[in-house]
């Protein structure tokens, strides 16, 4: 196997059946950590994460014929992790005590969960940034932490890179009210 | 918030991305090995139906030929009339029959055919 395949290669061994296994265990080797990244900064909690991960690749393994290329397999990939990780935090939700909202749920599993490294300004932050909607979640995880352009988020969340600008420069405006609330 | 980059504080556990690729790629055989084993469950399905369906096909066929009074009343005569003289007549008065009503020359042919 090629040590960086390009994405048409790599779309060329999942399309064809002979090859289809080669072709996702590079995908999995190639896109797993930045999908695992940009699903925990949604749901927070290192298992469900890994759930997540898992529901994606098998839902991109059962419809990789589906995907007709009109985007780029790196922005279906992570449209797909981005519904994945809405969907799961909807059936969450539904499955709490009802006075309790998802934010403070997170934000309990932000101060008390494993595999949360000590530094008081990153969990500050991340405090700040549950405070959002979802789509401000998203659009600020993905310009400011995974340096994504707004016409990539645009492509990733089906809508315009206009409305991308906008969504983010209210999460930013409201991240810095909380955090000069906070220090 | 340009000034300095805060980073996410989520971590990994050790050996997290290594495992996962085991792991998901053991759960897409099972899956793969499942979906074969239900496609080959609705194949033999489909079989069973198939064969049910040409042997009704059949058996009504065969029983419209016997017992449809229109199209078959020679045959089922037929049948019955055989039947009927085999079960009353034995072998010998058959042959006896036969040789009775036959003459001689016609006996000749039989014979030389044999």
């Amino acid at each position: 196997m090629k040590n960086r395949i390009t994405e048409e290669y790599l779309l060329e061994l999942l399309r064809n059946s002979g090859t289809k296994k080669e072709g996702v265990a590079a995908l999995i080797e190639r896109y797993q950590m930045p999908l695992y990244w940009h699903i925990r900064k949604m749901v927070v909690n290192h298992d469900d994460s890994k759930d997540v991960l898992q529901e994606v690749f098998l839902r991109v393994w059962r419809n990789i014929d589906q995907f007709k290329g009109d985007s780029k397999l790196f922005t279906w990939l992570y449209r797909i992790a981005t519904n994945e990780s809405l969907r799961f935090l909807e059936r969450k939700q539904k499955r709490m005590v009802p006075h309790i909202s998802i934010q403070e749920m997170l934000e309990t599993e932000l101060e008390t969960s494993a595999y949360i490294s000590g530094e008081e300004i990153q969990v500050t932050l991340q405090k700040a940034i549950l405070k959002l909607t979802d789509k401000q979640r998203l659009v600020f995880n993905m310009h400011y932490f995974d340096e994504l352009d707004y016409i990539e988020i645009a492509e990733i969340l089906d809508t315009t890179a206009n409305n991308v600008k906008v969504l983010y420069h209210y999460a930013k405006n409201s991240i810095e009210d909380q955090l000069k609330k906070e220090i | 918030m340009n000034k300095e980059k805060i980073n996410h504080p989520f971590i990994a556990p050790d050996g997290f991305f290594e495992e996962f690729k085991v792991e998901i790629s053991e759960k897409m055989s099972v899956q793969e090995e499942k979906n074969h084993g239900r496609f080959r469950k609705i194949l033999l399905i489909g079989f069973k139906y198939a064969a049910i369906i040409a042997l009704s096909f059949f058996l009504g066929r065969e029983s419209m030929r016997l017992f449809n009074p229109e199209s078959s009343t020679s045959v089922q005569s037929e049948y019955f009339s055989v039947d009927a003289v085999y079960s009353q007549v034995s072998e010998d008065e058959i042959s006896d029959y036969i040789i009775e009503n036959v003459s001689v020359n016609e006996l000749d042919q039989l014979n030389l055919k044999q």
